[in-house]
Parts: structure tokens; C-alpha cells; sequence
């Protein structure tokens, strides 16, 4: 099998990878999610972004978690 | 126009004609030049390489929407173009790394029929609608980006059943969410 880098360094890739973008990810939607508890809820538009930032967090707190399973870490 | 509306054509309505043969297209269209070589890293157990090759699949996918930015040829059958070669691209590596071993066959096949119902579903609304559009749900936005990085994960083997079995229950979620909006609720005129 062909590598182009090292496995430990494959390894650090996809950790941080993953992790700094899940938990960008994370804080990104959560701001949002933040930002719009003022917003008429009675809007289909509101609802909507609501119930997307509110994925967006819950995938982030996968992505950040599955990185620290990836280490044994929890 | 109601605002539910506004929010599920928002990305759809053009402000002039764009001819489908634009830079934002063919970034898209090039994106299936990224599925040769990653059958070919799968086979071959060139976990870095094909890891590398869904990589570029998942930044093409995020360079169209700036070339389309930049060059002003943002169109609603350039949406749609995205959106089902998102499908095509995904559901391709999704089958190729369970049929390889490389991810639970159950969870793909789980996503796979997902993404058809979402496709099925989009198709009634484009129906409803009277012509070619793409509905715009932020939830399944973020739910497709996370397809991509499936494909990485089992690329990459890290924590594979662990994030393909959160995945499903996730898309179903979504799919129930934005099935009421696409088939219930009324269209834009």
C-alpha cells in the first residue's frame, strides 16, 4: 500500500481535520441558533433556520465527540 | 409570496436567463472526474488516496458556489445540477466503500434509501411547483455536507460505525421535517 504520509500523521490529518471543522461547525450554528431566539416563531422561515442550526449543532457534537473516540479520549 | 415561500424558492429564482454551459457548472460537472480515481485508490486499499480524492470531491462542491458567485451565473437549473450531483457522487462512494468492506452495509444501505425518499420527494415538489427546482432546507444542507465526510470516515477508517449509526437516525429526522414542507405545505405561486 502506497502512503503518502505517515499513518500517525494520516491519523493527526483526519482528527484535525474533522475536529477543527466540526467544531467551527458547532459554535457557528449554535451563534446563529442564538441569534434568532428574538425571531417570530410563528415565521415558517424562523422555524426552519431553528430547526437547521439546531442539526448543524447536534453534527457538530458528533463530529468534535467521534474525534475524541478516535483517541480513546471518552 | 408568503414567506414559507420566499424561504423554500429563495435559491431558486434567477434575476436573468444563465446559460446551463457556465464556470459554476463545469466546476460541478468536473466533480465526477474525482470517481475514477477514487474507485480505482478503493480497490487498490489506497486508503490515503482515496481519502485525498473525496476530498477534492467535497471542495469542488464548495468551489461552485463561489464561482457562481464570482462570475454572477447563479441559476436554478444550477442548483438542481448541485444538488444531483451530490447525489450521484456520494451515493457512489457510499456503495463503493460497503461493497469494499470499508463501512456497515446496513447504515449505507439505511442512507442510501434515504436519499432516495429526499430525491422522490424533491421530484413531487418540483411537480407541485410546476418546474425544475431544488428545495432549499437548511437542516438537509447540513445533513449532505455530513454525507461527504461520511465517505472520509470510512476512507480514513476513523470511528466508522460510530458516525454512519448516528448519520441514520439524524437523516430521518430531517427527511420527516422537511417531508410536510415539500408535500403538504402550500408552493410558491
Amino acid at each position: 500500500m502506497t502512503e503518502l504520509i505517515p499513518p500517525l500523521a494520516f491519523k493527526w490529518f483526519l482528527t484535525l481535520f474533522t475536529g477543527i471543522i466540526a467544531g467551527v461547525w458547532f459554535v457557528w450554528d449554535a451563534v446563529k441558533l442564538i441569534r434568532l431566539r428574538t425571531a417570530n416563531g410563528a415565521d415558517p422561515v424562523v422555524r426552519d433556520k431553528r430547526f437547521g442550526y439546531a442539526v448543524g449543532v447536534v453534527i457538530g457534537a458528533i463530529g468534535v465527540t467521534g474525534c475524541l473516540l478516535f483517541w480513546n479520549l471518552i | 409570496m408568503s414567506a414559507t415561500a420566499a424561504t423554500a424558492d429563495a435559491a431558486v429564482a434567477p434575476a436573468r436567463v444563465v446559460s446551463p454551459w457556465n464556470p459554476a457548472n463545469a466546476v460541478t460537472a468536473s466533480r465526477f472526474l474525482t470517481l475514477p480515481p477514487l474507485y480505482w485508490a478503493v480497490m487498490h486499499d489506497q486508503r490515503q488516496l482515496a481519502t485525498l480524492f473525496i476530498l477534492i470531491c467535497g471542495l469542488l462542491d464548495k468551489v461552485d458556489g463561489l464561482v457562481a458567485k464570482i462570475f454572477n451565473c447563479r441559476s436554478a437549473f444550477g442548483e438542481l445540477f448541485d444538488a444531483i450531483t451530490d447525489a450521484i457522487c456520494y451515493g457512489f462512494a457510499l456503495v463503493l466503500v460497503a461493497a469494499h468492506g470499508w463501512a456497515p452495509p446496513l447504515a449505507v444501505a439505511a442512507v442510501i434509501a434515504l436519499g432516495l425518499t429526499n430525491a422522490g420527494m424533491r421530484t413531487l415538489y418540483a411537480k407541485r411547483l410546476g418546474r425544475a427546482a431544488n428545495y432549499k432546507s437548511y437542516a438537509m444542507e447540513r445533513v449532505v455536507a455530513y454525507t461527504g465526510y461520511l465517505i472520509g470516515f470510512a476512507t480514513g477508517a476513523m470511528e466508522v460505525p460510530y458516525y454512519y449509526w448516528l448519520f441514520v437516525p439524524l437523516m430521518a429526522v430531517v427527511l420527516v421535517h422537511d417531508a410536510k414542507r415539500m408535500l403538504v405545505d402550500p408552493v410558491p405561486a
